[in-house]
């Protein structure tokens, strides 16, 4: 396995201080709408409520961040490991952007072959023959029998 | 007695109907699934099921729903055993002495052993859910607006507090699943908050998307993270599936504790079906005459914690059903299969909509029999499975999110959210914060805002109304105690350090 870490601590600070500046953002969006008046609030209540709510989580965040021992570490992947993930995530991107062109079958069956290729050594015959009866046995279930409509794309399949 | 008897045989009637039947089996069978595969788990795996459920009728989605957590509890248990790897996160404890029978030649008897407890284990919870929840829901039907903004803030907060880590680690979570809840379409005025001009946000976060992000994709993400560690299943022989007359006498008692402590456990909110099965663990380790063999394969070590941990999923089903407040991924789950079909969750679901009241409770007991009869033979199925290697179930899984999240309003943008949500999901995983409240604040904060307005409106303005009910005030100072709980353990310990400083010197 190829890790690298990173101080629990800095994380945490680092998280509460995104917390702050979105529920600042956020705040400031909310306090745009309507508040009304105690009798009949308006839209812009329940935001402000939950908006102060993120506020006070980002502070207890960056707070615990303060008092956790610095040595204490989150592992993060490197090397070898972080390729993968990068290449898992850039596969479903690259699925999602296909998707609407190329239909939910074809789609599937390169996404499959990608994955396999990706995760595993096994011959490109394989490969072929399990994305293709993956994607069709999908395609039956859901499409066909359970009649989810899924896009079709240009090949209308 | 005979009014009592009465929706009650009405419900057993409505759980033995081919259409709930079939829920019920098909929940069970798919929940089993979902528990042996690494990778979806119960809240993922009912995420992707929930858009079916949306056309079938609320009993019979609730139904099958229901089946599904309590499948997954069985199924997790089988490769807790089978490989030493918890098919979800109730099983670790499992692992400990259920993978050492394993390597005695005893994995047979240990998955009839976790078969049978979770059986009872299940259908005694069904028989508290049947106890508790009446009586509870006659008690909360005197709840207005403040009393139910208190219970649903509050049971969040306790529930964001309880279920995990420290303070930050389930609060920060809730507030972002809290903010999240307001984009949309605004219910009162018709005012779209946040929805940036896309009309595929006018609706709101979909939940399915989110939950299958947050909970199945980011748990792929950390197996394709460390990819290379797979193990196979050992070969289990039908034939050495039965306990000897030694080992059930030692699992009745562990059986009767389990029932009644993964009971209790799982009314509270925030507490989680691996809180019981530790609890029970411990327990048992604690008063067991076999205290000796525990790590080494103790069949006390086994039966305790699954039937606590089933036991447990069971009775979260009371604040469900009784108050309408899901203390769990899965219950919010249903608790918005239900606002879809347009039913209220709630005290009054039980006087209004009967027949899904007793109907999901009877199923319980048909489903605990299903799971039964048919998880021990099937068994040698669910080992078959495990051989199949993970790079080909990976991509099945993921299509099957895919297909899911997409097949609720045919919204690419639903799609797109997926791989946001989990790589917020791996993240948050990283920091050890708990992903469960952020779902459960998306679902209630609807609900929370609606009686926040309610409240404000019915008391024409004057505020006080929420922190001047006995039953508000009651939660508040609860919440008050469970948030600042670790503050107080803190300045009582300095207390009586110093007070037996001074004592030790006075000597």
């Amino acid at each position: 396995m190829q890790t690298t870490s990173v101080s629990k601590r800095v994380s945490y600070l680092a998280i509460g201080g995104v917390g702050l500046a979105l529920s600042a953002v956020y705040l400031g969006a909310s306090s745009q709408m309507p508040f009304g008046t105690m009798e009949r609030p308006g839209s812009a209540l329940f935001p402000i409520f939950s908006g102060f709510m993120l506020a006070l989580a980002s502070l207890a965040t960056i707070w615990e961040g303060w008092r956790t021992d610095a040595s204490t570490r989150v592992n993060l992947p490197a090397g070898a490991n972080l390729k993968r993930m990068a290449q898992l995530i850039g596969v479903i991107v690259g699925y999602l952007l296909v998707l609407p062109w190329l239909g939910q079958f074809v789609s599937s069956v390169l996404f499959s072959a990608l994955l396999l290729r990706l995760l595993s050594d096994i011959s490109r015959l394989r490969i072929l023959v399990y994305s293709v009866t993956i994607a069709f046995a999908l395609h039956v279930v859901f499409v066909t029998l359970l009649k989810v409509r899924m896009p079709s794309g240009v090949l209308g399949i | 007695m005979t009014e009592d008897l009465a929706p009650i045989l009405q419900g057993l009637i409505g759980a033995l109907t081919y259409q709930n039947l079939f829920a019920a089996l098909a929940g069970a069978l798919a929940g089993s699934l979902i528990g042996v595969l690494p990778g979806l788990g119960p809240v993922a795996g009912i995420a992707i099921l929930l858009p079916i459920s949306y056309g079938l009728s609320p009993t019979t989605g609730l139904i099958m729903m229901a089946a599904i957590y309590y499948g997954a509890m069985y199924g997790g248990s089988t490769t807790a055993i089978l490989l030493n790897l918890p098919g979800e996160e109730a099983s670790v404890v499992t692992c400990i002495d259920g993978f050492k029978m394993t390597k005695k030649g005893r994995a047979g008897a240990a998955l009839t052993i976790v078969a049978v407890g979770s059986f009872i284990g299940g259908t005694a919870a069904v028989i508290g859910v049947m106890l508790f929840s009446p009586p509870l829901a006659k008690f909360a039907i005197v709840f207005g607006p403040a009393e139910f903004f208190a219970l649903l803030t509050g049971g969040l907060v306790i529930f964001s507090r309880i279920a995990g880590g420290t303070l930050a680690a389930g609060i920060f979570p809730m507030s972002v699943g809290l903010v999240l809840s307001t984009v949309g379409t605004e219910a009162i005025t018709g005012l779209n908050r946040f929805t940036f001009g896309l009309d595929d946000l006018l609706l709101g976060i979909t939940l399915v998307s989110f939950a299958v992000g947050l909970f199945g994709v980011s748990e792929i993400m950390s197996m394709v993270e460390n990819f290379e560690d797979q193990v196979k299943p050992i070969k289990v022989k039908l034939r050495d599936m039965w306990p000897t007359r030694k080992e059930w006498r030692r699992t009745w008692a562990p059986y009767a504790r389990g029932s009644v402590l993964g009971f209790v456990i799982g009314l509270l909110p925030g507490a989680r079906t691996v809180m019981a099965s530790f609890i029970s663990y411990r327990l048992e380790k604690a008063i067991s005459p076999h205290r000796h063999e525990f790590g080494e394969g103790a069949v006390e070590g086994v039966a305790g914690p699954e039937t606590a941990n089933n036991a447990a999923a069971t009775s979260t089903m009371v604040p469900l059903l009784a108050l309408g407040i899901p203390t769990g991924a899965v219950t919010a789950l249903m608790y918005s299969a239900l606002l879809v079909h347009d039913v209220q969750p709630g005290p009054l679901l039980m006087s209004q909509h009967p027949e899904i009241f007793f109907g999901v409770i009877m199923s319980m007991y048909v489903g605990n029999v299903i799971l039964l009869i048919l998880n021990v033979p099937l068994i040698g199925l669910w080992v078959s499975l495990l051989r199949i290697p993970q790079h080909v179930f990976l991509p099945v899984i993921l299509l099957l999110a895919f297909i899911g999240s997409y097949s609720v309003n045919s919204a690419m943008l639903d799609l797109w959210l997926l791989p946001v949500f989990a790589i917020v999901g791996y993240v948050f995983r990283k920091l050890d914060f708990t992903l469960a409240p952020m779902v459960i604040a998306l679902v209630l904060g609807p609900m929370i805002e609606k009686h926040l307005r309610e409240g404000l409106v019915m008391s024409l303005g004057d505020a006080s109304v929420f922190y001047t009910s006995p039953i508000a005030i009651a939660i508040w100072v609860l919440v008050f105690i469970v948030v600042t709980l670790g503050f107080w353990q803190r300045v009582a310990s300095s207390i009586f350090r110093v007070l037996g400083a001074g004592v030790f010197r006075d000597r």
